[in-house]
Order: structure tokens, then sequence, then C-alpha cells
């Protein structure tokens, strides 16, 4: 952080926004005006960057009439690739991740801003998902597995494969962009670089997340998010074979 | 009774007889229980109707190994059926036990298997032996003793027992949490009914999730990879457990170095896995038990541990995807090399 502070006034002039919020967004008409509201409200000089992918419900002039900058795509990109095509748009020091179907607090939001400004790389929503029964869910046991497999058990089960989480725009530069497209391969490219990867405020998006009509959702979800961590495990090897 | 023998004795002279007294004979097998049966080493003759009886029947004599699954060969005279209280476990099976070179310790963790119907106990002996040790060991004839005195690291041992045993199963247990015979025993009959890794079911006694530790997470996590759910965080890292020679010939006895490297090579090479028993975890294994071990000791077993995670990893992602059977069929990746400036549109001015 100490390096980057001579550097904060001079972007201060130059008018460039401090956070960039990304939001990925597909049919999400219901929320989404609430949330980009929370989200203006994050730091006085905020962007908020929405990718909108095979939106048929108007989302996309929603966000337009909001402040958001738009980014379109017809067709759906699927899981988190948004958040990757926001994050090369973003110019902001801080990135802020949310979901446009979720309505988070901008005060609940300001402390992951918080923990970026005062040294973190990545913080991380501080919510393990329910570990309190056995067996548990596919996706909660590959987060913790991931953790402690990278020497980070002290992370539980807290992953940038769930929002809110916000990364500092040096982790940017480390990860990649393209990397954010799948969050644990990103996960293990930040804590394997050796950012600064620390917890930040807890946010029960378990309890958030809306109910899906498609049948088969969650099992589909399931087997998508162990194979992104067997692709992360499988990042890790190859970068520790060296 | 007497009633229907007379019935038959009208029936036919000399080949009534004969089959009068075929007849009662075959009664009286029947009516006697077949624990005596078994102990006698006769077996009754009727067995289920079906394809298989002919197999069953020869396995039943102890003519043929246990199961299909190890190809029906017949018994070498050197693996004959090892009876003993008149329970057959598995035609040839062998223990193998690490111990520290502590008389008490020794004896505790060989007396459940010296109940058992086993044909050897390889004991691997860590530590300096006495020499009054040594002669205990020497004058119990099923005990092979292996003495390893610079060997520290209790899975190598383990892995050179191995090495050492002969038998068609091997059964590994622990030396100093030994568990009873009957709950050893049904290791044996898991492998001996075709099972090739019989292993301790452990995840019920783990409770909820959050009191896991990470070595249980991680092998859960590794069963769950490679589609084997129903396992839990039962796997090779947690005594005991028994192998098949079948197993133990796809694995190779130095794999045992490594447990959870195993699990991942069993579950990758097709090999017959499951939970035969429920032995209680010692308390060191419990969830949030201190490893006694001191900073830069433990800073060189996490280095060692580490290590060898990722070596299991290697092993379970080796051949494959590294998403194995969770393909991303939904993502559309590409877009990410194309250009941003054109698509984005508005934003504050």
């Amino acid at each position: 952080m100490s390096e980057n502070a001579p550097a904060e006034p001079e972007r201060q002039q130059d008018g460039r926004p401090h956070v960039s919020v990304i939001v990925p967004v597909r049919n999400e008409r219901r929320t989404l005006a609430r949330a980009l509201a929370e989200a203006f409200r994050v730091h006085p000089r905020t962007e908020v960057i929405v990718v909108c992918n095979g939106t048929t419900d108007g989302s996309n002039d929603m966000a337009r009439r909001c402040g958001a900058k738009v980014i379109e795509r017809p067709a759906p990109l699927g899981h988190d690739v948004g958040r990757a095509l926001g994050a090369k748009a973003a110019a902001g020091e801080v990135l802020l991740f949310i979901d446009g179907d979720m309505v988070i607090p901008a005060y609940v939001l300001q402390g992951f801003v918080a923990a970026v400004d005062g040294g973190a790389d990545v913080a991380l929503n501080d919510y393990s998902g329910p570990v309190r029964k056995t067996p548990v869910h596919g996706v909660v046991l590959a987060k913790h597995a991931l953790n402690d497999l990278l020497g980070r058990t002290d992370l539980g089960g807290a992953s940038l494969t769930t929002v809110p989480h916000a990364i500092s725009r040096r982790a940017l530069e480390k990860i990649g962009t393209d990397l954010l497209a799948v969050p644990p391969v990103a996960h293990a490219a930040a804590i394997h670089c050796g950012l600064n990867v620390r917890l930040g405020p807890a946010v029960p998006v378990g309890r958030l997340n809306r109910a899906r009509r498609e049948k088969g959702h969650w099992r589909k979800l399931e087997r998508l998010i162990i194979g992104d961590h067997l692709e992360a495990v499988g990042w890790w090897l190859n970068r520790k074979n060296g | 009774m007497v009633a229907e023998s007379e019935k038959r004795l009208k029936k036919g002279g000399a080949s009534g007889l004969r089959s009068e007294l075929a007849w009662r004979k075959r009664k009286k097998r029947a009516a006697a229980p077949m624990k005596k049966g078994l102990a006698a080493g006769r077996f009754p003759k009727r067995t289920p109707a079906g394809p298989n009886r002919a197999r069953r029947q020869a396995e039943l004599r102890g003519q043929r190994r246990l199961s299909a699954g190890l190809g029906g060969k017949r018994l070498s005279a050197r693996s004959k059926p090892n009876v003993r209280g008149g329970r057959r476990l598995h035609p040839a099976a062998a223990a193998v036990v690490c111990v520290p070179a502590q008389p008490a310790l020794l004896l505790s963790a060989l007396r459940p298997l010296l109940k058992l119907p086993l044909r050897e106990i390889v004991a691997v002996v860590l530590g300096e032996a006495s020499p009054a040790l040594q002669a205990a060991i020497g004058a119990m004839p099923k005990v092979r003793a292996l003495y390893l005195p610079d060997e520290k690291d209790e899975w190598r041992a383990r892995a050179a027992g191995a090495a050492a045993a002969d038998g068609d199963v091997v059964l590994f247990a622990g030396g100093s949490h030994p568990a009873s015979s009957k709950r050893l025993a049904a290791f044996l009959k898991t492998c001996g009914r075709g099972c090739d890794v019989a292993l301790n079911r452990i995840t019920p006694q783990l409770g909820i999730f959050a009191r896991w530790s990470r070595e249980f997470r991680l092998a859960a996590f590794l069963n769950r990879a490679l589609n084997r759910r129903d396992l839990g965080a039962d796997s090779l890292q947690t005594l005991p457990f028994a192998l098949s020679r079948r197993a133990l010939r796809a694995l190779g006895p130095e794999m045992l170095e490594n447990p959870l490297k195993a699990q991942a090579a069993a579950l990758r090479r097709g090999l017959r896995v499951r939970a035969a028993a429920s032995v209680p975890l010692p308390n060191t294994a419990q969830p949030g038990a201190q490893t006694g071990l001191q900073n830069g000791q433990a800073a060189q077993a996490r280095q060692g541990d580490e290590e060898k995670l990722a070596e299991a990893w290697r092993e379970a992602l080796r051949d494959g995807p590294f998403r194995l059977t969770f393909p991303d069929r939904i993502r559309m990746r590409s877009v990410l090399a194309e250009g941003m400036e054109a698509t984005v549109q508005g934003g504050i001015p």
C-alpha cells in the first residue's frame, strides 16, 4: 500500500474512479435498481460496470438509466465470465464484485473496499456456507479443500467464488483478468503469487440467493464449481512443478 | 421319522438300505448347527440353485478363491484355507502392524491379531528393540518381525511391512490404538467377498463438517472429485484397512508411503473400494487434536505434507483433463480474447 500512496493524488486529479463495482446481470430487473443504488454509494468516486449477458427483461436499459456503464452480450456468457469482462473495462484502484440479484447495503460493501484500502490485495466474503452439518454441499467442501491445499486453512470456506469480494489493481495485474472467469483458479493464483488475501466482512449469501425455477440448477452449479476447483488444483500443480 | 424310514426300507432291498443310510446321514447333517458343520470342515450339501452353484460349492469347500473378482483361480497348496474358531475369513490373510519397540505396546497391538485366523503377522518394530523383546517376538510362531530402528516415518515403515507380507489379503492394523479382533475381522471378510480395498468407515464419527480436520476435508474432496461421494472422508489415511493382493499388485507396496496418493490411485485404477467397518478413531486423529510437534518439526512436517498432497493430487488428475468428470460446458471463455471498447456503453459522463 505504501508504494501506491504517492500515486493516489494524481489519480484523484485525473478524475479516475477509485472503486469499480462490477455486476454481471442476466434478467435481474427485479433487484437490479436497488443493488446498483447501493453500489453507487460505496465511495464518492465509483464507477459501476454492468455486464448484461443474455438479458431479455430490459435489465440493460434499467442499468443505463441508473448511470452504470453497460457491457452487452446477446447470449449468456456463463458463470463468472461477465466478471472477467467487467474487470477488463474497470478503471478503479479497487474492483468490487457483486451480483445483480442481491441487494447488499452500501455500508457492508464499504467494508471490502476499506480492507483493500487498508493493504489487502484480495478481501473475501467471510462466509463458509452451511458447515454445521454432514455431509456438506460439494461446493462448500471444494472451497475448504482448496484453501487447505493452498496452505490457507485460516480462510475456511471463503473464496473468490463467493460475492461480494474486492481486489486491488495490483492483484488484478498479477492474476490477470482472464483467470477471473474461473474464480477458484484466480483464488489459487492470488495465494500462489503471495498476494495479501484476507477475510473481509461476512455476507451470508446462501440466504440471499434467489430461488431458481430451472430443474436441476443447483446440481449443475455444484458440478460446475467442483470442476472449477479441480481446475484450480491443476493450475496449482502446474505452477508448483515449475 | 421312524415311520418314514420304514416306508423307505419297504420300498427297495439293498439299494433301499443304502439310500436309507444316506438319507439319515443327510438328515443328521441338516439338523446339526451350521457352525459345527463349518468347524468340522463339512458344508451343507444344498447351495442355492443358480448358474453359479458349482462355483459357490467350490468356494465353500475352499477349492476356489472367494468371489469371482479374483478370477476364480484355484488356490495353491500354500494358501489353503486358514480355519480357526470355525470361521474362515479369507483363504490366506496376513497382517501388518507398526509398533514402537516397547513390549507393552507390542503385546497390546498383537493381541487382537493373534485371535484372527491369519497366516502371518508382520510386526514392523520402530526404534531399538531390546534382546528380550526380540526373544518374545521370536517365541510367537505366526509373528515375523521387521526391525527398522532408524525409521521415523510410520507410513514408510508400513509400506516396508506391506512389501514383506505374504497373503491374498493384507490387513493393516493400528499399533498404538488396537481395534478388537471382531472389528478387524470385518475388513478381512470384506476383502474375502471380492473387495480390493476395505476402509475404516470413519465419516459418521467425525460429526459436523465444521469440526473436521484438514486431512479429512482433503480426503473427502478427493473422493468427491473421483466420483465416490459415498465414501465421505474414508480413506487409506485411516487405520485399519485391508488390501487384496490384486490391490497391492496394482498400487505397489511403496505407494502406501503416501496413503492419500494410494487412495487416489486405487480409485483411478478401478479397484473395488468400500468401507468395511467402523473402528473408533484414536484421540489424536479426532478433529482439533494436537499433534504434539515442536515448531521446527511442525514446519518440516507441513513441508513434507504439502509435497505428499501435491503427489496425491497429481495421481488423481493424471491422464485426464484437470476437471475430470466435471466439465465446463457453459462458459464462453472465447469472449475474453475479444476487444472491449466497442461494447462499453453509457456510464456517468
